[in-house]
């Protein structure tokens, strides 16, 4: 039986004209001028059940797929590195997740700096 | 672009984990010995391992003043330096298209030099788009059709490439300062 994930994402843009008054309402951004969203679906083999850390975790090597997010953070910051540590471009505040396939080179390894609870899975191609 | 008093970015993301349901005879015997009804049940399902819809969203608050036209793709860059009313856009050869060709070389999204805190980019194409955080290496890979979005941790705009391994393909993208 063949497994797939299924996995989108969206953003929108929003700018808020006036700091006070009677509308200090965010619209929609006029440079975009839309919801901005995409999504597909990918074959895999194996999903790994998900995990719940609170430390500073590096996640198996060679994985395909990566979903992570943060669920609690009570100080400090989560970050996400794609090289082992030695940058961490990514980050997650409370709620928000990060999910992507990733090149086989990509070593993904969570980055807890405090007090936090993330939960992650992730999947192979073969 | 005018300079608004705040902007702000609102972002989600969400995956599933899906299987293929068990093959079933679905098909009943009428009286009359006919039958009805499809033999395969070919329905997806959620699958048990991860059993949930696996997500999140945010909201990243980004400079009001963006100070490049070229932060989203939504513009054309020669914009930049035309503000107010854009008389000549007949003229340009980009003109609106809201896409950005991507070649199989690095591409640089913002030519200026700040530092980002919100990259969206989806892949419009039909070859795999390779996107860099850190400037050398293509670790997130978008297939047609998916994006991302991610709140990036003061990433120099220098450093957020996007290329493929061959060929061409198309994006739209945004990539804002923090």
């Amino acid at each position: 039986m063949a497994k797939t994930i299924g996995w989108g994402s969206y953003c929108v843009p929003q700018e808020q004209v006036n700091a006070s008054g009677n509308n200090t309402n965010f619209y929609m951004d006029g440079d975009s001028g839309r919801k901005l969203s995409g999504d597909a679906s990918y074959t895999i083999t194996t999903y790994t059940a998900p995990v719940t850390v609170t430390s500073t975790t590096t996640l198996a090597a060679d994985q395909d797929f990566v979903a992570i997010k943060a669920l609690s953070i009570d100080s400090g910051n989560v970050h996400v590195s794609l090289d082992n540590g030695d940058s961490i471009p990514i980050k997650l505040l409370a709620g928000e997740c990060f999910a992507s396939k990733i090149s086989d080179t990509a070593r993904v390894r969570i980055v807890i700096s405090d007090v936090a609870k993330v939960e992650y899975w992730s999947a192979l191609t073969s | 672009m005018a300079t608004p008093n705040a902007r702000r970015i609102t972002f989600g993301t969400a995956t599933t984990a899906r299987i293929e349901a068990a093959t079933t005879d679905m098909r009943v015997t009428r009286e009359d010995g006919s039958t009805m009804g499809n033999y395969n049940s070919d329905k997806v399902i959620l699958d048990t391992t991860i059993g949930k819809r696996f997500g999140g969203k945010g909201i990243a608050t980004i400079n009001a003043n963006q100070a490049y036209n070229g932060w989203v793709s939504f513009f054309s860059p020669i914009d930049e330096d035309i503000e107010g009313i854009d008389t000549d856009w007949e003229d340009e050869y980009r003109v609106w298209d809201e896409i950005e060709q991507i070649p199989s070389g690095d591409y640089t999204l913002r030519s200026d030099s700040v530092t980002c805190n919100f990259l969206y980019v989806k892949n419009l194409g039909a070859v795999e788009a390779r996107v860099y955080l850190d400037g050398t290496e293509p670790d997130i890979l978008i297939p047609p059709g998916a994006s991302i979005s991610v709140r990036l941790n003061s990433v120099s705009s220098g450093n957020v490439k996007v290329d493929t391994a061959s060929s061409n393909t198309t994006i739209e993208y945004v990539l804002a300062k923090e």
